[in-house]
């Protein structure tokens, strides 16, 4: 009895050190760089097959073993090299690339693709300095010890050499992170910032994932703009356009071409959008001054800017993101022509006259455009002239102030016009009041 | 004290005087030139419509190559002061025997301010106060496997005015055209204008802040860290490892982007993807079929 309680238990701890010793996935491979999350694999295959499994756009790949030794193969290499696992170790094969491309335990696949979410955008005041990708972080850890060629292979070998640091010239450093959250460093002259890692697709800052650092930013930011408003609609009455995506580079370009066209009397200014740069969180952060959350209470846009005496409306497209205490004019592209803006142009005249303290016009049809046609098409550049005239029509006839605004920018991504990332072009939205 | 003083000026201004070569791993600097035989050459070129002739003085560089045996190189590259850079082929050395001109029609350089003549040569390969020679053992390139297109790239890129230090032009910042094509821009990149002039340039040295400034439908490379005379006009191809950018509409076919480039084994078909399609095509078709203008890339 006692003795098989003795195997029973002995059983038991082998089957415990085989657990720890091949269950707890030490042993995976690890792939990093421009990916949109941590992958890892466990069995042995062809490297084509096996980027392939993560994404067809894989384009160049960092082999890295565990001695700080390293390949830089591309694309028409993959299919000529094998990752295998001996034992607890993996490690790559070739006999078609150069010796190199051999490695003995390797610890880390390093892949490069265009798209990287998780990059960390460096700007300064109105520009992008930089895009620093999680890939291109990792390759400048190393340094670069030749390249050869082998069966009209390519491939670069590299040696570790130092950790990403990354240096910045000045204080006023306001740091944008994943979930929206917005927080100022203090950065002395040409310092390290210390407290910020490149991790394994993404970049950490004091614990947090940051996707963009910003030296002397505008000061305008969508949430002040609030402020400044509420304050000038006890002056006189206002009103308000919000030009939905035309962001402060795209402004500029058309400006640039000749072809702001109306929009060219308004004194407008550079405008730090919320991150993610879409219209529910700009338009949220305008109409309330504070940033979306979970805990918002959608009820409210608006609701405490002026007094109960005073009338405001909003008129805008046919989906309403939030509900106001304002009188609220939904409308339709009732000609199905496409531009919805020429009826919300239509329905604005028709309440200039009456007696509003705050009348905000949206207009979509600049935004719709580039998402059709990209961010700088001339299809776009036209819409924004059309608008432009709108405008002009409306301000004319409007008595008091008038201001614009925009919620967000916009690039190109094959083709199209999106706008999600923290870039110069997406963040970097515009303000001002006609001159 | 005094004399450390004196010592010390001294050594400061020695150093400065001296070229340095760079020959792989090892750095030699050339203080003393009495140690070379001193040659003389005549050269005749244009400058403003006037015909200028001058005497130079000094050491075939040659002299110098030998005397640290200097053999395994393809290519030197000669940087002034202002990092004015120059490439000289080693074929072009051994035929012009380019010198290190210490006098120009008798009168003497100060000794920080040599220059490198290269008889035959147009003076643009000439260099004035050479402060560095840089060995090149392997100038291979390796013929792109993608070629990215300019003008679709560019077209959906904002078009900036705020290019510092250039005031009053319009254009892109170089960044915006390479930032999405190299997986990482350090390292070498080879430029090349129309007109065939050629540099390879470090990026973080010449490029990271350089410009595209727009003059008639052409772009010109600019750069506050390149001296003017280093500027390219109307670029027309950049390449990096095996990637490569072109402009497009500065040619019309490949036979004119191979006599500046100097292709070997071009190959018969070139796969083009445009926004909407992939489609092989025959590399000897005219730039003027629409396909290539709406190319994004082409993958050799």
């Amino acid at each position: 009895m006692v003795r098989s309680d003795q195997i029973r238990f002995v059983k038991l701890l082998l089957f415990i050190s085989l657990v720890l010793i091949f269950g707890c996935n030490k042993n995976d491979m690890q792939f990093t760089g421009n990916v949109n999350k941590n992958y890892k694999i466990q069995k042995s295959g062809n490297l084509k097959n096996i980027l392939e499994n993560i994404s067809k756009d894989i384009e160049y790949a960092l082999l890295i073993g565990k001695d700080g030794t390293a390949a830089y193969i591309s694309k028409s290499s993959f299919s000529n090299i094998q990752i295998q696992k001996k034992g607890l170790e993996w490690f790559s094969y070739t006999d078609s690339l150069p010796d190199f491309c051999n490695i003995k335990n390797l610890t880390e696949i390093c892949v490069y693709q265009t798209k990287a979410e998780k990059s960390l955008f460096i700007l300064k005041n109105d520009e992008q300095i930089e895009k620093i990708t999680p890939f291109s972080a990792r390759l400048k850890e190393f340094k670069l010890l030749g390249v050869s060629k082998k069966n009209n292979h390519f491939a670069k070998k590299y040696s570790w050499n130092n950790k990403f640091k990354l240096s910045f010239e000045k204080d006023s450093l306001l740091a944008i992170f994943s979930d929206g959250n917005q927080r100022w460093f203090n950065a002395n002259n040409n310092e390290e910032l210390d407290n910020l890692t490149r991790e394994s697709h993404y970049f950490i800052l004091e614990k947090d994932t940051v996707l963009a650092l910003w030296n002397e930013p505008p000061e305008m930011d969508v949430c002040k703009l609030h402020f400044y408003l509420k304050e000038k609609v006890t002056e006189e009455p206002v009103l308000l356009f919000l030009l939905d995506s035309v962001g402060w580079r795209f402004w500029q370009h058309a400006s640039i071409l000749a072809h702001a066209g109306f929009l060219s009397q308004f004194d407008l200014q550079p405008m730090r959008a919320a991150y993610p740069p879409t219209t529910k969180f700009n338009y949220w952060a305008v109409s309330t001054g504070e940033n979306l959350s979970e805990e918002s209470n959608e009820n409210k846009i608006f609701s405490p800017f002026f007094d109960i005496d005073k009338k405001g409306l909003i008129i805008e497209g046919d989906k309403l993101l939030f509900q106001s205490h304002f009188q609220q004019i939904s409308v339709l592209d009732i000609n199905n022509d496409g531009n919805i803006d020429e009826e919300i142009y239509q329905e604005a005249r028709k309440h200039l006259q009456k007696n509003n303290d705050f009348l905000l016009v949206h207009f979509h049809s600049v935004d719709d455009v580039g998402h059709r046609t990209g961010a700088y098409s001339n299809e776009r550049i036209e819409q924004l002239k059309l608008v432009g005239e709108y405008i002009r029509d409306l301000s004319q006839n409007w008595e008091g102030q008038v201001y614009i605004f925009s919620d967000h920018g916009m690039h190109t991504e094959s083709g199209k016009g999106v706008h999600y990332l923290p870039s110069e072009e997406d963040i970097i939205a515009i303000w001002g009041r006609i001159k | 004290m005094k004399k450390i003083i004196v010592f010390l000026v001294l050594s400061i201004c020695l150093n400065l005087s001296s070229i340095t070569i760079i020959h792989q791993n090892n750095e030699f600097k050339i203080k003393n030139f009495e140690q070379f035989e001193s040659v003389e050459i005549q050269t005749f070129r244009e400058k403003k419509s006037e015909k200028i002739t001058e005497n130079w003085q000094g050491i075939a560089l040659i002299q110098i190559l030998n005397k640290f045996q200097i053999e395994d190189y393809q290519e030197l590259k000669f940087f002034s002061d202002d990092n004015y850079l120059i490439r000289l082929k080693r074929k072009d050395i051994i035929n012009f025997n380019p010198i290190i001109a210490i006098w120009r029609n008798g009168e003497k350089f100060s000794e920080d301010k040599l220059r490198l003549i290269v008889p035959e040569m147009r003076d643009m390969f000439w260099i004035q106060n050479l402060e560095r020679i840089e060995v090149v053992i392997n100038t291979e390139t390796i013929m792109p496997q993608t070629i990215f297109i300019a003008e679709n790239i560019l077209k959906n890129k904002p078009l900036r005015t705020n290019l510092k230090p250039f005031i009053n032009v319009i254009g892109f910042k170089f960044i915006d055209l390479v930032q999405d094509v190299f997986p990482i821009l350090q390292n070498e990149f080879l430029l090349t204008g129309k007109d065939g002039i050629r540099h390879k340039l470090d990026y973080e040295t010449y490029l990271k802040d350089a410009v595209l400034v727009l003059e008639e439908g052409n772009y010109d490379l600019k750069s506050p860290a390149m001296p003017a005379g280093m500027w390219i006009k109307n670029l027309s191809y950049i390449q990096n490892n095996d990637r490569a950018i072109l402009f497009i509409q500065n040619f019309e076919s490949w036979t004119e982007i191979n006599k500046i480039l100097d292709w070997q084994n071009l190959p018969e078909k070139i796969q083009i993807t445009t926004e909407e399609k992939n489609i092989n095509i025959k590399t000897h078709t005219s730039f003027k079929d629409s396909l290539w203008l709406e190319a994004i890339r082409l993958d050799l």
